[in-house]
């Protein structure tokens, strides 16, 4: 298989309608009826062709349609959508950006969008599950991904999952701006799983509440305000699950509000949080990752595991329930560990303790 | 015959006239059995039109595997699917029709799924001749162009 020949694999996923014609029209023109490919599986009802595409993969089901007329329009039941490099363009090009040094192309990110446009335009399905797109796509796809949004949102997607990190340098000024407006108003939306990865977040004071059906948000390299981290962050009623991850956060993290049903909250190394003031009822588990010269002010906890990172300088007003405590603390020259004694005096009720203390190469570790 | 029969037994029969005494819990897989039994618009005896009883009597196998072995590993009962669907084209294509007609899914994926892995890896050409009933001089009197996309693998 020659390069070249790689390369315009991807055609018939790209190009709108094939140019060419399965079945010559000369030939079943001239010879008559008793040519035209009659077989058992074309006379198989849309639904069972559909039924054998959902088995195929994404890439496999759209190459289908190029076998015959018959098939050319029979659409894979699918309830899970993942779009990325693989599947979409297929595994070659995953050898060719595998060492992450190369930027993709200009001309492989239009046949990609090309590519999931077309999927989706003849996508028939009633429902889906979930729906994913990894690529690396900035602002300037926005039409496109507003569009497949717009599909998944209409079709009743639960889980919707955008992945744009490919390469963080290039577009760490063009994050895609997840589009708010789409989203249902009201808790009628069906969209429980929101993940993003390098999008910007910044619903507007009268459209946070279009978040409001989410069960479980996670945010990865998504930049947050002031005012976007308060007015989510307060009004996402149904949150059970939040995480936030390497990204640029303000100086205060407020989480209250007692109808808060928020259970899980992790935050992986972000940037910029100074003070978390967390008094949420219904808290089982806060798990936190990263440098910590930061204050906490929690209160009103019914937590039963704490994870944290190494914490020097925290002001802890008071762990009223909190059960398990997990510590891994790397340690600086200067670190004592008796500063931790406020910590556990803070816990009256802590039934666990593990502490894992690294000391560059050297690590011990302490139960109680 | 049928006053003799046990209490959850019912018959089926197939379209070339042939009986079959089934258990219900596996005659119910079929969706459309358990309709017209929930209807109570069955009498004892079922009619299968479209089925004849070679196929029949797969599907009731099939049917009466999956309802014993609810409680053994799910890896045996993949290893049965998987040697069950293995047949010539035209059974297997019977069988679709069949199980399609009477709403047996857990057959029909287990059979669409075969067909899926038949196609996986062929090239176009070859799918066409020999699942689509194309004959060969067709496929290379087609436009030259789209000969080279036909010489393509199925991934």
């Amino acid at each position: 298989m020659s390069s070249t020949g790689e390369t315009n694999d991807v055609i018939d996923l790209s190009q709108s309608e094939p140019k060419y014609d399965p079945q010559p029209e000369t030939l079943s023109g001239s010879k008559g009826n008793d040519l035209k490919p009659i077989d058992r599986l074309t006379e198989m009802p849309d639904d069972i062709l559909s039924c054998i595409l959902s088995f195929f993969s994404i890439r496999d089901s759209v190459k289908a349609r190029i076998l015959s007329r018959r098939w050319r329009y029979i659409c894979p039941f699918m309830l899970n959508l993942d779009f990325d490099l693989h599947t979409v363009l297929g595994i070659n090009y995953k050898a060719r950006y595998s060492n992450g040094d190369s930027d993709m192309s200009w001309e492989d990110k239009s046949k990609f969008v090309t590519g999931v446009d077309q999927f989706l335009e003849l996508y028939n399905g009633q429902k889906l599950d979930s729906l994913r797109i990894c690529f690396c796509l900035g602002n300037e796809y926005a039409g496109y991904v507003d569009w497949w949004i717009r599909f998944a949102i209409i079709i009743k997607t639960k889980k919707l999952d955008l992945d744009f990190s490919a390469s963080p340098e290039s577009q760490s000024n063009n994050l895609y701006d997840f589009p708010c407006p789409l989203l249902p108003e009201g808790d009628s939306s069906q969209l429980k799983y929101l993940c993003l990865k390098s999008c910007n977040l910044g619903p507007t004071p009268n459209l946070v509440s279009r978040l409001i059906s989410l069960k479980s948000l996670d945010l990865e390299h998504v930049p947050l305000n002031q005012s976007c981290a308060d007015s989510i962050l307060s009004s996402c009623l149904n949150h059970e699950w939040l995480r936030l991850k390497t990204s640029i956060l303000p100086e205060t993290l407020c989480i209250h509000g007692p109808s808060l049903h928020l259970k899980i909250l992790i935050v992986h190394e972000c940037y910029g949080v100074e003070k978390f003031e967390i008094s949420s009822i219904g808290l089982t588990t806060f798990e936190y990752i990263g440098k910590v010269k930061t204050s906490l002010f929690l209160t009103f906890l019914d937590w039963k595991k704490f994870i944290s990172g190494p914490p020097n300088t925290c002001r802890i007003t008071r762990f009223n329930s909190l059960k398990q405590l997990e510590l891994f603390v790397m340690v600086s020259s200067d670190f004592n560990l008796l500063s931790l004694t406020s910590l556990l005096n803070a816990s009256p009720l802590l039934q666990k303790l593990h502490l894992l203390v690294s000391h560059q190469n050297h690590s011990y570790e302490d139960k109680i | 015959m049928s006053s003799s029969l046990e209490k959850n037994m019912l018959i089926l029969r197939s379209s070339d006239g042939e009986e079959f005494i089934v258990p219900e819990v596996v005659a119910v897989m079929s969706k459309a059995i358990k309709n017209m039994v929930e209807d109570e618009c069955a009498s004892n005896t079922i009619p299968v039109p479209n089925v004849d009883a070679n196929i029949l009597a797969m599907v009731i196998e099939f049917c009466k595997k999956h309802d014993e072995s609810e409680a053994e590993a799910a890896s045996d009962l993949k290893t049965f699917d998987s040697e069950f669907v293995n047949r010539g084209q035209e059974a297997l294509y019977d069988l679709i029709t069949a199980a399609n007609f009477r709403d047996v899914k857990e057959l029909l994926d287990a059979l669409c799924q075969n067909v899926a892995e038949m196609i996986k890896g062929k090239s176009v050409h070859h799918i066409r001749i020999q699942f689509l009933g194309y004959q060969l001089f067709e496929i290379l009197t087609s436009n030259f162009i789209w000969n080279i996309w036909c010489d393509r693998d199925f991934d």
